[in-house]
This record gives C-alpha cells, structure tokens and sequence, in this order.
C-alpha cells in the first residue's frame, strides 16, 4: 500500500520535475530564439521540437516500464538526472550549435532543435507513464492516477513558469536561470532514489 | 473503444495548443508585446490545466458512462471557445482594455479546465489495466495527445493563422470541439456518426474565415485605415484626428512609426536618418532593419551615393501595407532596394560577407519582448563585423541609456542623438555645419531635390532638425537622466532592457 506520507513526496517530487520542466521550456526558448532566430517559423520548430521529443520519450518510457515494472522508481531517477546533466551544459550546446547551423536552411535548423531538445524531452515525457505505472500498482483506476500526477506536474510546471518569466529573469542571467533548473532535477533524483532504496529496505 | 480514445486525444492536444496559440497572440497584443506575456498565458494555461486534471480524476472515480461525461465537457468547451471572440469584443466596447484583459485570465484558465478534464478520462477510456501493459497504454493515449499538441502549434501557429484570423480560428476550434463531443454522447452508429461530422464540417466550412471581432474594438480615440492580421502578428494603419496625424503604424499594438517622408514637417523625425547623410562622405552600401511602414528605407533612398539598399522584415505583411501607400510604395520597385523577408539577427548572421557603410535599426521599445537579440553586446558584435572601416550603425535606443553603454564596449565611438538615436563607428562622428549643409542639399528623391528652400527654413523641417543635433556622450547621458544606477551592457543572457530595467521595473 502506498501511504499518504510516500504519496506526498512523491507528489512533491514530481511537482519539482514540472517546475524545472517549464524552467527549461521558458529559458531553452529564449536561447533559441538569440542562436536561430526568434521568427514565427522558429517559434513553430522549437514548440513542436519540443512536443514531439516529450511524445517519442511517453512511448519510450511506457515500454520500458512494462518490461521492468519492478524498475518505476530508478527509471525515474534516471530520467530526473539525466534532465539535469543536460540543463547543465545546454545554454553552451545551444549557442554552439546556433553558431555552426544558422547558416543552412530551414529543414537542417529544424533537424538540429530537433535534435538539441531530443534527449531531455524525450526523458521528461518519459517520466509521466513511470510514474503512472508505479502508482497505479496501489490505486488500479488509471483516471485517478493520472489525473492526480498530471495535476501536481502542471501545478509545478505553473509556478516554474510563473517563477521564470515574473522573477528570475529580473534577476538572473539566462545562463544561470537554467542551472537553478538543473538543481531541481538534481534534487528531485537523489530524494526519489532515497525513497526507493527506503522502499527497497522496508520490502525483504 | 481504445481507437476512440487515441483519436479524442490528438484532437484534444491539437486544440489546446492551438488554443494556447491564439491566446498567446492576443495577450501580445492587448499587453502590446511585454516579455511576460508568454509567461502569462503559460501560467493561466497550466494552472487551468492542472485544475482539470483533478476534477477529470475526480470524474472518473465518481461516473460510469465517461463517454457522455467527456462528451459533455469538450460541448461545453467548444460553446465557450466560439463566444470568446464576441466576449472579448465587447468588454473591449464597453470597458477599459485593463478589465478586458482580466476577463481574458478567466476565459484562458475556463477553457484550460475543461480541456484537461479530458486527460484523464480519455486516459481511462484508452488504457487497458488488465493486461498488465500499463505504462506502454497509458503512454500511447499520452503520445497521441502529444502529437497532437505539435499539430496545434505548427498547424494552427504555423499555417493557418496565415489563412485564417485569431477571431475565426476560435470560433473554428470550438465547432470542431462541439463536434467532437458530439461524437462522445451520441450512440456510435454509422448513421449518427457521419451526421455529425457532416453537420460539424458544413457548420465549420460557413464560417467565414477574416472576422475581426477582437480587435475591432481596440482603439477607441484613433480611427483604422488599414489592417493586416497574418501569422506574424496583427498591423494597424490609424488615423489620430485629434492630434491631426495621419497613417500611423501599430505593430501589434504598438507605436511603430509614422508612414510619412515629408521634410517641411517632420513628424516622425526622420532627420534622425538624415544625420547619417550629413556625417558619413559618401555611403555606398545601406542596411535597414525592420522596414515597417517603409518611410525610413524610403527616405535612405534619397542618398544620392547609395547603390545598394537591402532592407530586411520580419512581417511580411508590411508589404501589402507599403504597396497601398504612394509615398512609400517605390521603395518595391526601386532597383536598388532588395527586400528580404527575415530574422535581421539570422540575415546578418548568415550574409557575414556583404560588408556596410551604413546599418539602420529604428529599433521597437526598448522594453518588448525579444528585442534584446537587437540590441545586445553580441548583436553589436555581429554589426560591427557587417560594417565597412568608417561605417556607422545607427539604431533607436528608444532612450535606453544602456544601450549607450552597450554601443560603446564594441564600438570606438557612440553618440546619443535626437530622441535617443544612437550613433556608433570606429570611426569619429562629428557634425561639422557647412559640411552637413552640403551633404543634406544633394539629397534626392523622385529626381528632385529633397529639401526645397522653403523647406529648409521651417522650424518642424527636417532640414533645419538635422543640423542642429546634439550628439551626447555616455557621461553626458548619464548626467542628463541622472541615473540612479550605473548603466549597465546589455547580453543575451541579461536581457536588462525587457526584465530589470523593463517598462515596469524602471
């Protein structure tokens, strides 16, 4: 049984997860805009980019998990820090890449966002069915469940924007707006893979 | 049933986000371009999501029949969604844009709620529990919903708002959400399904496609004259009879110049332009950015050494505004203008070879969103690379001072001139009198001498503008505002002019 105190924190956790998901959105697009191009067209691409890497990363993250069921929770910190070494080094990627690609066409640009947002978007949508599928051992009604973890994620995903766009900018370089997103992914990791090990021990 | 399910889905996604699209332009435009405005709607968007996810939870432990549920929901969804256009119209007529605005907030997290509430129900239409494949179900409703999202924002952002105005699209995406939750609460047979898609498609196809119920009632004290509304966002061509000004351009809302090139009464402050002829010997090669309304490419025209002009736009649709105005519509035929739809960042950053004498931004506020990929350190950077030797780039600071400083950590000189107009060269700007008189006088526009001698004793002439400029210093500058901050250099990273020194934290 999932007890109420587990259910919290793990619901905190994937509120985080959602703040630092929107954080990156918020911030990733800025980046883009200064190295391809802030024109409708680019806004176009890095939307979908985006989108189509959190779609590929469900599907991804929904066969794995009902391969390993028993594997929901260290999926998800693998997921979580994996985000996070990505949020690290992505401000520097995306100018780099910016720098290199700027001259071909709009295909090749579209190739490369693509490609640039892949690996955390598909680990971020990867998160939502690990997630699911772990609750769902406890709660067997999928609405329930994944109305719950939707709803805590936005909530987060809210405030990440909110927090992003109202005052860190005001504060903050872009730069380091996106490393304080990597923290959060951080946290989230080390505190769910806590959770599990705890989980694990209590088990045998 | 799981088919049904995948279908909802992708249309729903597909309508969200084409949703979220159109608010997003809309509050652009009623918060004339700030840099919150993403954020805002992201925000209203997410939180009414969130709230629909928990009541959709809520539904599909409390009702059996989650069809008609849904159904009932995405009916209820599409009826608001048509109303919004008429709903906006009028409290624009009626109230301040402030109160309209506020209406929008609600209207944005109403219409959010009930989207959401589809999430988790279709979760639970779509994923089968008892073959111990949950995650791999759950994730293909997910991917659906997903995919449909990236249409909303390529099809509907993308494609149609070219084809189709906002006020139109979100009368169209509601009938497609009033058909489709239809389709949930009627019995599924062949018979009842293809009549409400014929209906749904005959009801969609009689919408007509350019209404304008938004922003028909926008501006109460200026009449409109022309208007162009295409993906790239929404002009105005209006009139302000009170003050007597003709053909002055909105941007999204926004002041974005005067179509006017006339020297005896320069009310746009063209000799802004101008000083350029009176300081630089003979410019060969000229680079606009941002043509708008086309009176400043228009009037660069009248420099007698220029061979070259190319002038780059974002909006396309300011062609077709520039086409219906004699004064400035020469400038698309004239052989020595080449126009280029683009990012003006993308396009310098891409034709890093054509190398030139003069650069001209009359940048927007200095505050709106985006604009500090214009006026950072790095865009300077790239500027000065597009410079020939002695070449000036001259740009509207919109009278931020730290665009100033920002000038002058790139350039050797920069200067400060009427209005905030910012010079800046490797080389010394000085405006020498009997020098700037001669070069002012070999203007020419349409074969004619652009300054008659009438002209050039009017006090409200450009001519007369020109010549007595005073070009600032940053110290100057400083002591004029009497800053209590120090001015600091604009980065692509510190976006200063749209966040902590924004219209708002000044």
């Amino acid at each position: 049984m999932l007890s109420k105190k587990r259910l919290l924190l793990l619901s905190i956790l994937f509120f985080i997860s959602g703040m630092s998901g929107l954080t990156y959105q918020v911030a990733w697009q800025r980046a883009l805009y200064s190295a391809f191009g802030s024109d409708v067209d680019s806004v176009a691409i890095i939307v979908s980019a985006f989108m189509l890497g959190l779609g590929l990363g469900a599907l991804a993250g929904g066969k794995v998990v009902d391969k390993y069921p028993d594997k929901a929770l260290e999926f998800f910190c693998f997921s979580e820090f994996g985000i996070g070494l990505f949020g690290l080094i992505s401000y520097q990627l995306i100018l780099f890449f910016g720098d290199i690609f700027i001259v071909y066409n709009l295909l090749i640009v579209a190739i490369v966002n693509f490609l640039l947002v892949l690996v955390p978007a598909v680990l971020m949508g990867a998160t939502l069915p690990i997630l699911i599928t772990y609750i769902a051992q406890f709660w067997k009604n999928i609405g329930q469940t994944t109305g719950h973890l939707y709803a805590i994620n936005t909530c987060g995903a809210a405030i990440g924007a909110a927090l992003t766009g109202f005052i860190l900018f005001n504060y903050f370089e872009l730069n380091v707006v996106i490393i304080f997103a990597a923290i959060g992914n951080f946290i989230v990791s080390i505190l769910a893979y806590l959770f599990f090990k705890k989980a694990q021990i209590e088990k045998s | 049933m799981k088919y049904f399910a995948w279908s909802i889905s992708l249309l729903v996604g597909l309508m969200s986000l084409g949703q979220e699209m159109l608010w997003f332009r809309v509050f652009s435009f009623i918060l004339g371009g700030q840099p919150f405005a993403f954020a805002l709607v992201l925000v209203l968007f997410l939180l009414g999501i969130a709230y629909g996810a928990g009541r959709g939870k809520m539904m599909c432990t409390r009702y059996s029949n989650l069809f008609f549920v849904g159904g009932i929901v995405l009916t209820i969804a599409g009826f608001t969604d048509i109303m919004i256009p008429f709903i906006i119209q009028f409290t624009l007529q009626e109230n301040s844009i402030l109160f309209s605005f506020f209406i929008c907030c609600i209207l944005i997290f109403i219409l959010a709620t009930l989207m959401a509430i589809l999430f988790p129900i279709v979760h639970h239409l779509g994923t089968n529990i008892a073959n111990g494949k949950i995650g791999s179900s759950v994730s293909k409703v997910y991917f659906f919903n997903i995919i449909g999202s990236t249409l909303g924002s390529l099809l509907i952002g993308g494609v149609l708002l070219d084809y189709i105005s906002i006020s139109s699209m979100f009368i169209i995406t509601g009938m497609v959400c009033v058909t489709l939750g239809s389709l949930m609460i009627i019995k599924k047979t062949a018979v009842s399904v293809t009549t409400v898609v014929i209906l749904g498609s005959i009801c969609i196809g009689l919408v007509d496609k350019h209404t304008n119920y938004i922003f028909a009632n926008t501006f109460k004290n200026l009449s409109v004259n022309n208007y162009v509304e295409n993906r790239y966002g929404v002009i105005h061509i209006v009139n302000d009879d009170k003050k007597g000004r003709k053909n002055i351009v909105l941007g999204n809302n926004v002041y974005d110049g005067i179509i006017s090139i006339n020297p005896d009464d320069d009310i746009n402050d063209l000799n802004r332009l101008y000083l350029l002829a009176a300081v630089h010997p003979s410019p060969k090669k000229a680079l606009v950015i941002g043509v708008s309304g086309g009176a400043w490419t228009r009037a660069l025209s009248s420099f007698p050494t220029l061979q070259t002009i190319d002038a780059i736009e974002i909006n396309k649709g300011y062609l077709d505004i520039i086409k219906q105005h004699p004064e400035v519509s020469p400038i698309l035929n004239d052989p020595k203008i080449n126009i280029y739809i683009d990012d003006g960042r993308r396009w310098l950053k891409r034709n890093c070879d054509k190398k030139y004498d003069l650069i001209v931004m009359n940048t927007t506020y200095h505050w709106r969103s985006g604009v500090t990929n214009l006026l950072s350190q790095e865009m300077m950077e790239i500027v000065k690379n597009s410079l020939n030797p002695n070449g000036i780039l001259a740009f509207n600071s919109t009278r931020s001072p730290d665009t100033l400083k920002t000038a002058q950590s790139v350039f050797k000189y920069a200067y400060w001139g009427t209005l905030g107009f910012i010079y800046a060269s490797d080389s010394m700007i000085k405006l020498d009198e009997v020098v700037a008189e001669a070069n002012l006088n070999k203007l020419i526009l349409d074969g004619k001498p652009l300054f008659s001698e009438e002209s050039k004793q009017r006090e409200s002439g450009a001519y007369k503008k020109t010549l007595i400029t005073k070009l600032l210093n940053l110290g100057e500058v400083e002591k004029l505002y009497n800053l209590d901050r120090d001015t600091e250099i604009i980065t692509d990273s510190n976006m200063i002019t749209e966040y902590k020194y924004g219209l708002w934290n000044k």
